[in-house]
């Protein structure tokens, strides 16, 4: 760069210099560039000024969740333990907590055999052979029992021994035990679920968070034990090897009670056989008999094949093939469609189903959830069994419900759209709001709908469940006594009575269904183990003890408004129309 | 000289700035070690209730009470013809009422706890009800004496 520097005056350092001409301009662009980036750096920093005194002074509202998250990941509140599960009201049904187990340093063991006796003392089940060897082997680590009570945890730890020492784990308690284990499911020693509701929703169980985030359960349970201790009492009286019983709201599709007989304790899931822990409410699929009758009835109504008034001849048994089906009972006349019913004639149920076709038997079904697996939050749900070929034998037989195996919880699904009005219904196993109406398109006519409920009714007034009645909480339902199929045919006497069951009839709320596997006549019944004797007492038991709990005011049968709600007339003579 | 005072101020500033900023980050410290505190006591606590409301729940399986319920109180599961929801219905319900109804209890002092009361059908209620009224005592006279005497 080439500069002119014209000296005026002073003959070393010149107080002034003055430039001109080509330097003059030089040296003022050189100014100009300066103020130029002075400029941009003034006003990037007032930017920055700007934007940290608005930071500063208007907090833009992220921040506390920010800082929240700051904390969740340092030395938070957030529970790392597998959240709880509980049933509709709270009550806690699984949870983790931390439990202390008991191990020892042999190597630091002086006196074997008095340290164990001391550890017995407040431990009485061990065995003292194998803990003294354990104490006298000199290893560095050993198991003495994990998952010590408080009160155990306190008391060893006051031995003051330093050879015993503690390791703190989260272990999986089931409080109400037994109650409702089918259910709940349970948990691997690793505490990842692997049955019911804990394999179910595991993923959603084992994710660390808030403490809100349990899994609310649809089950009360006060009505599941309810359910259960009727159950189990029917199943020791009756000696049957097993029983299943279900409780369903009808227009939420909550199931409040599931029971599963032989259960186990899910503390110690892995102590017992696998038929304890085998889920017949849901996984269970069995022939289920004359329940069916209720939709062979729905069906041939709607349809339109045959009307309340009219019937069918049961005098002699109906030959399809090589098969013979006859009435256990018969009246041996004719019978009007509310008869079939209410005496649970095979024949009867066999000929309208017959009418109305295999085909539409078979989409009728299907409409009602009977053909596919249940839908719901379980991981056990058995798929129906449906004959290969739906042939004529095989619409016959389906009438009254053979051929034909679903699972106790998918019947009561199934009776449920009968009783609610003939609506469609998504069942559940989580809580939904209360006076949910998850009632969802109409299945049959409300007419149909309104027969069937006063026909169901009668089943008990005047039929073959007369056992089931509550006094006062107006039951309706279908027995069903199937043969159990066996090697060759079926076995006569080993027999799965179910009673499917629902209440208030006039105004349906919850259907209560029983099912007892290979029950057996006692000299009260009559030696009799037919569903009317043995299941359906069950459903009138529970019913007496869970209506209060539910809300349903018992009424008196001369109540006029019950009375007409449930009035039915029954033709018991076929009128002549056609004259030859 | 100007440019002093105004370096002064600055360094004056400077000071001031500093000891706010370290006062203002040992507090923030003082406080992060309260809440981890917290946090932890709030930890504790979560859990001592977790294990509390299983012991709670394992107490009240409704197995459990019912074994006692049945064990020490004089009760007996209710029947439809004792719930009553609406006065009027009140006729009709007794005629619901079988005659060998056994009732809970006969009558509030003949309550002892461990012991069932003494038991009346529904026959005896009726003849009992046919009897003149006795005059019921309160519950606590002495609280009653108490309500009378203030002024």
């Amino acid at each position: 760069m080439s500069m002119a520097l014209n000296t005026s005056s002073g003959p070393a350092f010149p107080r002034h210099v003055k430039i001109t001409g080509e330097g003059k301009r030089l040296v003022d662009e050189g100014r100009g560039r300066l103020v130029l980036i002075a400029m941009v750096f003034a006003a990037a920093f007032s930017v920055l000024a700007v934007r940290l005194i608005y930071l500063t002074l208007f907090p833009a509202g992220g921040e506390p969740s920010i800082a929240r998250s700051v904390i969740k990941s340092g030395a938070g509140v957030a529970s790392t333990a597998r959240a709880a599960i509980r049933d509709r009201n709270g009550v806690l049904l699984a949870v983790s907590l931390p439990t202390a187990s008991l191990f020892a340093k042999p190597y630091m063991v002086g006196d074997a055999e008095g340290l164990a006796d001391r550890i017995l003392r407040i431990l009485p089940r061990l065995d003292r052979e194998r803990l003294v060897r354990k104490l006298s082997s000199g290893r560095r680590f050993v198991w003495i029992r994990r998952s010590l009570t408080p009160e155990q945890h306190q008391a060893l730890n006051a031995l003051g021994e330093p050879a015993l020492d503690f390791k703190i784990e989260e272990r999986r308690i089931y409080p109400q035990g037994r109650l409702a284990a089918h259910l709940v499911g349970y948990t691997d020693v690793d505490g990842r679920g692997i049955a019911g509701i804990e394999a179910q929703f595991n993923d959603v169980l084992a994710r660390p968070g808030d403490a809100g985030r349990d899994i609310v359960l649809s089950l009360d349970a006060r009505i599941q034990h309810a359910l259960r201790d009727e159950l189990s009492r029917a199943m020791a009286i009756f000696r049957a090897k097993g029983a299943a019983g279900v409780v369903l709201d009808v227009r939420s599709g909550e199931f409040l009670a599931l029971v599963s007989l032989p259960d186990f304790d899910p503390n110690r899931a892995g102590d017992f056989s696998a038929d304890a822990r085998f889920n017949r409410a849901t996984l269970g699929v069995f022939e289920l008999g004359s329940v069916f009758k209720a939709f062979t009835a729905a069906m041939a109504l709607d349809y339109g094949v045959v009307g309340v008034n009219g019937g069918y001849d049961a005098t002699r048994p109906l030959k399809i093939s090589r098969f013979s089906i006859r009435d256990e009972h018969g009246k041996g006349r004719w019978l009007s469609v509310p008869e079939i019913v209410i005496y649970s004639s095979n024949i009867g149920a066999a000929k309208m189903a017959l009418d109305v076709g295999g085909d539409r038997q078979r989409q009728f079904l299907d409409r009602f959830g009977l053909t596919k697996k249940l839908k719901v939050e379980l991981p056990e749900i058995g798929r129906p069994l449906l004959p290969r070929r739906w042939g004529m034998t095989e619409t016959a037989t389906i009438a009254f419900g053979h051929g034909i195996s679903v699972s106790p919880a998918q019947l009561a699904a199934a009776f449920a759209r009968v009783v609610n009005g003939g609506f469609d219904l998504k069942p559940t196993l989580l809580r939904r709001k209360a006076d949910t109406d998850a009632r969802g398109e109409r299945l049959i006519s409300a007419r149909t709908a309104d027969l069937m409920r006063r026909i169901l009714r009668k089943v008990v007034t005047n039929g073959t469940a007369g056992f089931a009645d509550a006094p006062g909480y107006r039951v309706g339902g279908k027995t069903g006594t199937a043969d159990k199929a066996g090697r060759g045919g079926y076995n006569r006497e080993a027999i799965i009575s179910t009673f499917a069951g629902a209440f208030p009839m006039d105004d349906p709320r919850y259907v209560v269904l029983a099912m007892l596997d290979e029950p057996r006549g006692i000299p009260e019944t009559n030696n009799l183990a037919q569903a009317g004797w043995t299941a359906a007492p069950v459903v009138g038991r529970v019913i007496t003890r869970i209506a209060p709990l539910l809300g349903v005011a018992p009424k008196p049968a001369d109540d006029p408004r019950v009375f007409r709600a449930l009035k039915l007339k029954v033709k018991t003579k076929e009128k002549k129309l056609e004259t030859f | 000289m100007k440019f002093h005072k105004i370096s002064i101020l600055f360094l004056l500033l400077l000071l001031g700035a500093s000891y706010g900023l370290y006062k203002l980050s040992y507090e923030v410290e003082a406080l992060e070690r309260k809440l981890v505190s917290l946090n932890r006591e709030l930890m504790d606590s979560q859990r001592s209730i977790r294990v509390l409301e299983a012991e709670w729940s394992y107490l009240n399986r409704p197995e459990n009470l019912q074994e006692l319920a049945y064990r020490y109180l004089p009760l007996e599961p209710m029947l439809p013809s004792q719930i009553v929801a609406d006065l009027g219905e009140v006729p009709a319900l007794l005629r619901m009422a079988r005659d060998d109804f056994p009732l809970p209890r006969a009558r509030p002092d003949g309550i002892r706890p461990g012991l069932p009361g003494p038991r009346m059908t529904v026959a005896e209620m009726r003849k009992t009800a046919e009897q003149p009224v006795r005059r019921v005592r309160p519950i606590n006279a002495r609280l009653y004496q108490w309500l009378e005497e203030r002024p």
